[in-house]
C-alpha cells in the first residue's frame, strides 16, 4: 500500500507499508503482535521498526505492518507533518538551526506508533533548533510533549493535575504509560 | 553546567520580545500559544535570543529580516522568577538585543510559552 502526500514545496512524499506476515490486520493487531514479541516494550525500549529513506523528490517511509490508515485518527496528518520537516529550509529560523535527519524522524514515528492508540488525538508537530522534532498536546487539562533530537534520545514533559514531570524516556520508560491515556477525545 | 548571569540594570517591568516560528493550539487556554520549542536554541543551558522592547528601535526593526513570522512578549520580572537571567547583547543582534541565561527546563519553557502574549501584527 502506498500513500502519496503532496508537500508544500511541490514535491511528493511516498508512504509505503512493508507487508509482513506476522503483522497484519491493522494498527491494533500490530500493537498486539508487537507486545507479544516484546512483552513490556517500555522495559526494553524496543520500538517498532520504522525506516525513512530520502530520495531526490520523495521520502519513503517503511512501516512494520499493513496499517488500516482510515481507522487511525492521528496517523495521516501527523506522519505527513513530521516527514515534511525533512524539507525545511536550511535557515528556517534566526537561531542557526541544525538539520533534521531521517534518523530523528524514524525515532519519532516509532515512539508514536508505540504509545498512541488509533483514537488518540493528533499532536501538534514542530521542529526544534537543535535538529529535533517535537510533538505536543495541550488538551484535557494537560500539557504533554515529546522531542526526538538525535537518534538516541527522546525527552518528554508532562504537566497535569499532579504537577510537572520531565526527563529522558530511556531513563524512565514507564513514565509514558501513565500519560498517554490523557490523549483521547472527551477523556 | 549552566552559567546563570543576570543584568540587574534591566528593570523587572521591561518587556521582553522573542521572535517565534510556531504557534500551536492550546485547548486548555482556548487560544494559540507558542510552542515550548520556541524557547530553546542549542539546549536547555544555551542562551536564547530576545530583545528589550525599551531599547530596540521598534518591533518593525526586530522583525525586519526575521525568518520567524511571529513575535511574543513576556515580562522580565516573570522570566527572573523562573530562575532565568537576562543580559544585554547588542553586539550580536543590534540595539536592544539580549540573551536569556541559565537552565531553561521544559517546565520553565512551558510557563514562558503559556505566559507569552502575541505582539500585533505578528500574531497567528
Amino acid at each position: 500500500m502506498t500513500l502519496e502526500i503532496a508537500s508544500p514545496w511541490g514535491r511528493t512524499l511516498g508512504l509505503q507499508n512493508k507487508a509482513s506476515p506476522e503483522f497484519s490486520g491493522g494498527i491494533s493487531s500490530m500493537r498486539k503482535s508487537w507486545v507479544e514479541i516484546f512483552p513490556s516494550p517500555f522495559d526494553t525500549m524496543s520500538l517498532p521498526e520504522v525506516g525513512v529513506s530520502i530520495k531526490e523528490n520523495s521520502v519513503v517511509v517503511s512501516l512494520p505492518t499493513e496499517l488500516e490508515l482510515s481507522a487511525v485518527n492521528w496517523f495521516n496528518q501527523t506522519i505527513s507533518e513530521i516527514v515534511q520537516l525533512l524539507w525545511l529550509p536550511k535557515e528556517w529560523n534566526s537561531d542557526n538551526p541544525k538539520k533534521i535527519t531521517a534518523k530523528v524522524i524514524e525515532r519519532m514515528l516509532a515512539i508514536l506508533l508505540a504509545i498512541l492508540d488509533p483514537d488518540s488525538i493528533a499532536p501538534a508537530v514542530v521542529p526544534t533548533t537543535r535538529g529535533g522534532v517535537q510533538v505536543e498536546w495541550h488538551i484535557n487539562g494537560i500539557d504533554f510533549e515529546i522531542e526526538a533530537f538525535d537518534m538516541n534520545k527522546l525527552e518528554y514533559f508532562f504537566s497535569g493535575p499532579n504537577g510537572d514531570k520531565e526527563g529522558i524516556i530511556e531513563d524512565n520508560p514507564d513514565a509514558l504509560k501513565q500519560f498517554t491515556s490523557w490523549l483521547k477525545i472527551n477523556k | 553546567m549552566s552559567t546563570f548571569t543576570d543584568d540587574s540594570t534591566i528593570d523587572d517591568n521591561e518587556t521582553i520580545w522573542r521572535r517565534v516560528s510556531d504557534a500551536v493550539d492550546d485547548s486548555n487556554l482556548n487560544r494559540k500559544r507558542p510552542s515550548t520549542a520556541c524557547f530553546l536554541q542549542d539546549g536547555p543551558d544555551g542562551p536564547v535570543s530576545v530583545y528589550l522592547a525599551s531599547e530596540a528601535i521598534s518591533h518593525k526593526i526586530v522583525m525586519e529580516n526575521a525568518k520567524e513570522p511571529f513575535l511574543v512578549e513576556l515580562n522580565a520580572g516573570f522570566i527572573r522568577q523562573l530562575g532565568i537571567g537576562i543580559i544585554r547583547d547588542p553586539s550580536s543582534g543590534g540595539p536592544g538585543h539580549a540573551l536569556l541565561t541559565g537552565r531553561k527546563t521544559r517546565g520553565k519553557r512551558n510557563k514562558m510559552a503559556k505566559a507569552a502574549t502575541w505582539v500585533d501584527p505578528y500574531k497567528p
